[in-house]
């Protein structure tokens, strides 16, 4: 249903020996695009420290890759595997609030209690996934969207000092030291942010590309075919699931350790509604939509951020307006453009093929 | 056991009001197979259309109401003709509606924070006093109108679905969709129609809570998720299933904070939901497809 896979032959397929050898050769070229531009923005991320970036550009960076973490893992359930489920960031409040509470108490290495943190988002996702699982997709929404309210709501009025209540957990340990100096503590943490932001971004374009993946698509598309080719659906989006909360609540650590607080705000509605507009806005269901949107909803978002920026008639900063700013992508983008910006950017691309192609367009499926 | 009795009767009340409020979600999602989740954004703009209406302009409270109605469910059309009517039917069209109405509601919500601030806004009450029952157990006037209200126009609405020509279109459709069209319904028409009944649920359902609390710009995201378990917990799509539980969810509710306190009530709501769907995945009056509405 959403981000089909195309259907269409490659156009190698045919003849090879044809006049316009150019123009032949340039879909293909066309299609190392995407590679060619991962790897141009990876070089810049490694750069980035190098290139007089201040450190706050580092931090929001530094987010953004924990950000990608979050919005790849929750598209391989939303998107991949079409599970309607809002407890993403109940995950990585799980795995923060985990990690920063093991850590504060007895004093573990951040990057133990960090794993620590991924299995207790694991132990919460096999319980909200158990009930909810088997049913169908909107009552995954309620029972997802329940655990999160019930996460969020535990934590605001906890008063018995467990998980600090509304001022969250105080002074966790970052992973490197301080006694580093600050620039080489800042820029390993980033390196760290940018290791793990790849390691787990390839580690899902394997699932999606494995046999996994394809039952995930399978069930997604057409659940009962999947079921009576022998997709056993439970196990498939457990698998999914369990996956993804693994590295979200990793994720959910690395932020409360880089940030040296975990407060209840993890668990904002807001949050979770701006890391779904980075999903829908890149593209969902594709594996280079989550990192699309969520580089271009964060240099959005910065955009917003500046003070100079003024609503004519109210006379306030747009930056107060940032969540109608964020609703108004998200609708306008499900409306206008429901593949989101690698969807336009495929349509884009086929569009150009069939120009090479110099025949009367095809009709697509 | 006067706490008891006291918390019964005000969950009779509140549950009289859930049920307006999750009819909407129900006719929502009987006729076009859609979860609304902008429902609680037109809740919250119900209780701002009677505060302003009824609190600020000095109307009678009444109009207030038929205000809220009325603006509701015009914001509810237009919801169906900007947003829904392009989704619905495309393909994933099930997950676009579901994030489309999300984003509407958090853009809605956070435009009434931008006009209205974050302050606690008092809605009037529609008549003043309170009857004195046995037992020390005292009812407001107003709670005892409020049910009345919404009792007469469940019946009415009922009596809409069962015996008007749009009120049988819109069970016609959320029972077959195609065999309805060739029966020469008009879909697009009986969406619009859908819409605006539930939107306007809503928003009355806005004005009547908000005059036991208060009015503020998020006060629709816990009754969205109470009109959400309320539906499931009916089973999704049946109407007489929703009024049942709505009642019994208005109890419970009260009966949880009456006992633990109010912190409790949503908690203990969730655990019953998931027993419930564990037990009976398809609700308490689960109904086949062909029965619905």
């Amino acid at each position: 249903m959403i981000g089909q896979t195309q259907t269409q032959p490659p156009p190698e397929a045919a003849p090879a020996l044809h006049e316009g050898g150019l123009a032949r050769a340039l879909p293909a070229a066309r299609r190392r695009v995407p590679a060619a531009l991962a790897a141009i923005g990876l070089a810049v991320a490694i750069l980035l420290p190098f290139l007089g970036a201040n450190p706050y550009i580092i931090g929001v960076a530094l987010t953004a890759y924990i950000y990608v973490v979050v919005t790849e893992s929750w598209n391989l359930v939303l998107g991949i595997s079409g599970i309607l489920s809002f407890a993403q960031m109940g995950f990585f409040g799980v795995g923060a609030y985990t990690s920063a509470k093991l850590n504060l108490v007895y004093h573990l290495s951040p990057f133990l209690t960090s794993l620590l943190g991924g299995l207790m988002a694991v132990v919460a996702a096999v319980l909200v996934g158990l009930p909810s699982l088997r049913l169908r997709g909107v009552y995954v929404v309620l029972l997802t969207l329940a655990f999160q309210s019930i996460l969020s709501g535990f934590v605001q009025t906890d008063t018995s000092g467990f998980t600090g209540g509304a001022d969250g957990l105080l002074n966790v340990d970052p992973y490197l030291p301080y006694s580093l100096g600050m620039d080489v503590q800042l820029n390993g943490t980033y390196y760290l942010a940018l290791a793990f932001m790849v390691v787990v971004s390839l580690l899902i374009f394997w699932v999606i590309r494995s046999p996994i993946g394809l039952g995930l698509k399978a069930i997604r598309d057409a659940e009962e075919v999947a079921a009576n080719r022998g997709v056993n659906r439970t196990q498939y989006k457990m698998f999914a699931f369990m996956f993804s909360a693994f590295f979200t609540g990793v994720a959910g650590a690395f932020y409360g350790h880089y940030a040296g607080i975990v407060a209840p705000s993890v668990l904002d509605f807001g949050l979770t509604m701006y890391l779904m507009a980075m999903i829908v806005v890149g593209g969902w269901g594709t594996f280079a939509g989550p990192i699309v949107g969520t580089l271009f909803l964060t240099v959005i978002n910065e955009r917003l951020n500046d003070p100079n920026l003024i609503v004519p008639i109210v006379n306030a900063p747009l930056s107060q307006y940032h969540l109608i700013v964020q609703g108004l992508i998200l609708v306008l983008t499900v409306v206008i453009a429901p593949r989101g910006l690698v969807g336009l950017a495929h349509s884009l691309g086929r569009l150009l093929d069939r120009r090479a192609d110099q025949r009367p367009a095809r009709t697509v499926s | 056991m006067a706490g008891i009795l006291q918390s019964i009767i005000s969950g009779l009340i509140v549950g009289s009001i859930y049920a307006a409020m999750a009819m909407g979600l129900t006719l929502i999602y009987g006729g076009l197979r859609l979860l609304n989740l902008a429902q609680g954004a037109l809740f919250m703009i119900g209780g701002y259309a009677g505060w302003l209406v009824s609190g600020q302009v000095g109307l009678p409270p009444l109009i207030g109401m038929l205000a809220a109605f009325a603006i509701v469910a015009i914001f509810g059309m237009a919801i169906q003709l900007l947003v829904i009517r392009r989704l619905i039917r495309m393909p994933g069209w099930e997950i676009n509606t579901i994030v489309a109405t999300l984003g509407l509601g958090i853009l809605l919500e956070n435009v009434a924070l931008a006009i209205f601030g974050p302050q606690n806004k008092n809605q009037p009450l529609l008549v003043n006093g309170d009857v004195r029952l046995p037992y020390g157990i005292t009812v407001t006037n107003m709670a005892i109108a409020s049910a009345a209200i919404t009792i007469v126009l469940l019946a009415a609405m009922g009596l809409f679905l069962r015996q008007s020509r749009h009120g049988m279109a819109i069970r016609a459709i959320s029972q077959h969709m195609t065999a309805a069209r060739l029966m020469g319904i008009n879909v697009e028409r009986t969406y619009l129609l859908i819409m605006a009944i539930s939107a306007g649920l809503a928003g009355l359902a806005g004005v009547m809570l908000s005059a036991f609390y208060y009015v503020y710009p998020s006060v629709g995201e816990t009754y969205l998720l109470k009109g959400l378990i309320i539906t499931i917990f009916g089973g999704l799509g049946s109407v007489k299933g929703t009024i049942y539980a709505a009642y019994i969810i208005g109890m419970v509710e009260e009966l949880v904070s009456y006992i633990w306190g109010a912190s409790w009530s949503l908690p203990v709501l969730f655990l019953l939901i998931i027993a419930v769907l564990v037990v009976r995945p398809a609700g308490l009056f689960g109904v086949p497809e062909e029965a619905r509405l």
